[in-house]
């Protein structure tokens, strides 16, 4: 028997901007959309504001022609539609971010077309390479960022005031992790796509509405799960890209016999694996968290090579296999693409790339590519994604 | 239709064999140990200048490979690695290239030292860093930040085009060039002489000057100068920027512009209407669409992307700070959609132009992503319309000639007809 908490989460998730333009007035904030990546959500939180991430919708798009060629990608024109389409017109404020060509072009046209009251585009450094000049942009850019906030919100933000957000967001964070553990036991207790809506919804709902169907959900599930050893056959996989959208795909693994066991996604493991340190200064605590969490195709990271995070990726939780699922047009991914996917073919680990699109991904294409790839895999051969 | 036939420069021949010997330098240098430093157009190259280096730009030598028409061959061998067709074509050639070993255009110096500066676009960084795996050297990002202005009414362009901006990151800029001085120096084993980077800076203040008037002579009726010049000529302050051969060249250029005007010698014989074009241009078609705007009567003068060469160091007793402010704002890429509209309303207004044809270039997010929003912006503040065609400014595959030509030829039917009617 499935929790109805699943029910609660997929309703929410059908139309995640209708459900909280109507419940607005319960939550008795103001309410701020933001692009993603990077863009801290408890600075926003500690604000007293309502954090929302931009994460576009599955509706067809046609007035963002108007703005943007259809060169960008789907996540960036989807939210540029659902903001034409006045689906976002409850929102009081929105946080724009430059992590690639498209975010930063729909930030440039965002303002001439909207008039929220409050507007920011968080520039982030580009480059995450350790030097103390690219550190101290980062608290510079920060320390503005904040300032505007309280500039909005007519007060400051005290540290312990953001410390108490970043407590909050950490027990989201570990409680998600939780449930992602659960998931690799024992898929049929938690599904992939169940893991996923919930690290989704996450990023959309109040943190503390979301915490608490959380914390119900693991004490439900925790009791099931114990003193039971997992008899489930699925072959362990791991995902690499943005995000996974539709999340339908996920649907598609487990019908040919996958379930997913890491990722480095957006949408995923990149906003739950790093916590925000307590001590010390916050702001610089969330620098180091930005700074540690796992490669971003759209920052230069040489600390990291992206090839071998997978390969660990995939060493720790025995999978047997990386899909890389790279939106269209999302360029920085496409550059990481062929030399991640020689790393994983050095190895003898099997790989398959997929382009997905929000709107018009076709997914009983996908659906034939993960069969034929699911099979290599159980057949003992390596595939080398051709693509 | 009378024959019209464009008028060539004589000058502007002169850049190819500038532009060889250069390149031969470079050779030379690194057959004699010198470290190559390869780079794209909007990095402060002046720096590896002072170092006594010469930069190598992929991107220029992917244009030499696409004037020859040679794109397809080398773009199909970094499609097959994996990089799909969504990235820039400058990239996927010279990717093909350094993958397989195969160059059309002779020998490459492989690079000592890469780097980029971020205002260019972000497809550059990633392209580079793919590079500096592929060859495992240094790799430099100057992270410029993009610092746009998003208020029509806040943005204030000078003369030159450069937008003030309530952001700075002059500093965060300054620091960066001082890192990658220290980069270079250990590279060459040889320290920067600031003299010699302030004697190559005022040589880039002239020489921006200069390019500067070259392009604003467009504002004479009829103009001596169209784009389709000014894109062979870019080459020289593309890449040679601070040199005196560039210096000596444009000065060379600036006295033939001088004197077509006094004659009031036109491009375009019997000049009928007067356009921008935006986003690089078809440089695989380069001359058959410099010959089918000159049968039409068409000149076609400026291009934003020709004024990011335009630069200027004000104060040479720092340097580096002097490039860190130049940099801050310095590429047109990096004000935006709204500043780069104002731009063109302001060349539409300065240079007597009728209207504007916008190049929607498949694989040049940074540049085209914007343009439907900036066409609206410009009919809405000029009144003048314009119009977005689909194409890519390297890879002919995604170029339609007869749609493209047809929809250039309605259009311009459609401002004549305006023009007559007043």
């Amino acid at each position: 028997m499935k929790s109805a908490i699943w029910g609660k989460l997929a309703e929410f998730l059908a139309d995640p901007y209708k459900r909280l333009e109507e419940q607005k007035g319960t939550y008795g904030k103001r309410v701020i959309g933001h692009f993603v990546p990077g863009i801290p959500a408890e600075l926003i939180h500690a604000a007293g504001l309502l954090p929302v991430a931009l994460l576009g919708s599955s509706k067809p798009i046609s007035k963002a022609d108007a703005h943007l060629t259809q060169s960008t990608c789907s996540l960036v024109r989807s939210n540029l539609e659902m903001a034409l389409d006045g689906h976002l017109d409850f929102l009081d404020g929105v946080v724009l971010t430059h992590a690639c060509e498209c975010t930063r072009s729909a930030a440039l046209s965002w303002y001439d077309i909207f008039s929220t009251p409050f507007f920011d585009v968080v520039l982030l450094p580009k480059k995450l390479n350790g030097s103390p000049v690219v550190r101290e942009r980062f608290t510079e850019e920060l320390s503005r960022f904040r300032n505007s906030l309280e500039n909005f919100v007519g007060k400051k933000i005290p540290d312990g005031r953001l410390k108490e957000s970043i407590y909050l967001y950490n027990q989201g964070r570990e409680a998600l992790r939780r449930l992602y553990d659960i998931s690799r036991n024992s898929p049929q207790l938690v599904t992939s796509r169940e893991v996923f809506m919930a690290i989704k919804s996450s990023m959309l709902m109040p943190k503390e509405e979301h915490n608490r169907l959380l914390y119900q959900l693991l004490s439900e599930l925790e009791l099931k799960e114990a003193g039971k050893t997992t008899t489930y056959k699925g072959v362990k996989l791991v995902l690499d890209g943005h995000m996974v959208e539709p999340l339908v795909i996920l649907d598609l693994i487990e019908e040919v016999g996958g379930y997913v066991v890491g990722d480095n996604l957006t949408t995923g493991s990149r906003c739950v694996a790093e916590d925000i340190r307590l001590n010390g200064d916050p702001l610089e605590a969330i620098i180091d968290q930005h700074l540690a969490s796992p490669p971003f195709a759209g920052y230069y990271d040489p600390r990291v090579d992206r090839g071998q995070f997978l390969l660990e990726l995939v060493e720790k939780y025995h999978a047997s296999g990386v899909i890389f699922l790279i939106l269209y047009q999302c360029d920085p991914y496409v550059y990481d693409y062929p030399d991640l996917k020689k790393a994983l073919n050095k190895a003898s680990v099997p790989n398959l790339m997929i382009q997905t699109e929000l709107s018009t991904t076709s997914l009983a294409q996908i659906r034939t590519r993960l069969q034929a790839f699911i099979e290599i895999i159980t057949a003992g051969g390596v595939f080398a994604g051709a693509e | 239709m009378g024959q019209t036939e464009y008028k060539r420069f004589e000058s502007i021949r002169l850049q190819r064999d500038i532009i060889d010997k250069n390149y031969q330098r470079a050779i030379e240098a690194h057959d004699r140990g010198i470290p190559v430093v390869w780079t794209a157009s909007d990095f402060p190259a002046e720096i590896i200048y002072a170092m006594d280096m010469i930069p190598v730009y992929p991107e220029n030598l992917a244009v030499m490979v696409l004037v020859k028409n040679e794109l397809v061959g080398l773009a199909n061998l970094a499609e097959e690695k994996g990089y799909i067709q969504d990235i820039c074509a400058y990239a996927r050639c010279n990717l093909g290239s350094v993958e397989s070993g195969i160059s059309p255009i002779g020998p490459i110096p492989k690079p000592d030292v890469l780097c980029v500066n971020t205002c260019q676009c972000f497809q550059v960084m990633k392209w580079f860093e793919v590079l500096s795996r592929h060859f495992n050297v240094p790799y430099y990002v100057l992270d410029t930040g993009f610092l746009p202005e998003y208020s029509w009414d806040k943005i204030v362009l000078n003369k030159d085009g450069d937008p003030s901006n309530g952001r700075s990151a002059k500093q965060y800029l300054k620091r960066q060039l001082q890192e990658f001085v220290a980069l270079l120096e250990e590279t060459a084993h040889r320290k920067m002489d600031y003299d010699y980077l302030r004697e190559i800076l005022d040589r880039v203040n002239r020489t921006s000057q200069l390019w500067f008037e070259i392009m604003e002579s467009a504002a004479n009726i009829p103009s001596p100068i169209t784009v389709f010049d000014l894109y062979i000529a870019m080459s020289v302050i593309f890449s040679m920027r601070g040199t005196q051969e560039a210096l000596d060249f444009y000065e060379k250029v600036k006295a033939e512009v001088d004197e077509r005007v006094a004659q009031r010698i036109a491009a375009v014989p019997g000049e009928k209407l007067r356009l921008h074009f935006e986003n690089m241009p078809l440089w695989y078609g380069l001359r058959e669409d410099r010959d089918f705007f000159a049968k039409h009567g068409v000149a076609v003068l400026s291009n934003e992307y020709l004024y990011m060469y335009v630069k200027h160091y004000d104060d040479l007793s720092d340097p580096l700070g002097s490039i860190a402010a130049q940099y801050e704002h310095s590429a047109q890429n990096s004000w935006g959609g709204i500043a780069r509209a104002k731009f063109i309303s302001e060349l539409i207004n300065r240079l007597h132009l009728d209207g504007f044809i916008m190049h929607n270039s498949r694989t040049c997010k940074n540049v085209a992503l914007e343009l439907p929003h900036m066409a609206k912006v410009i009919k809405e503040k000029t009144g003048v319309p314009g119009l977005i065609f689909d194409a890519d400014h390297g890879d002919p595959r995604f170029y339609n000639a007869e749609e493209v030509r047809r929809s250039w030829e309605q259009y311009i039917v459609m401002l004549s007809d305006m023009k007559n009617k007043g």
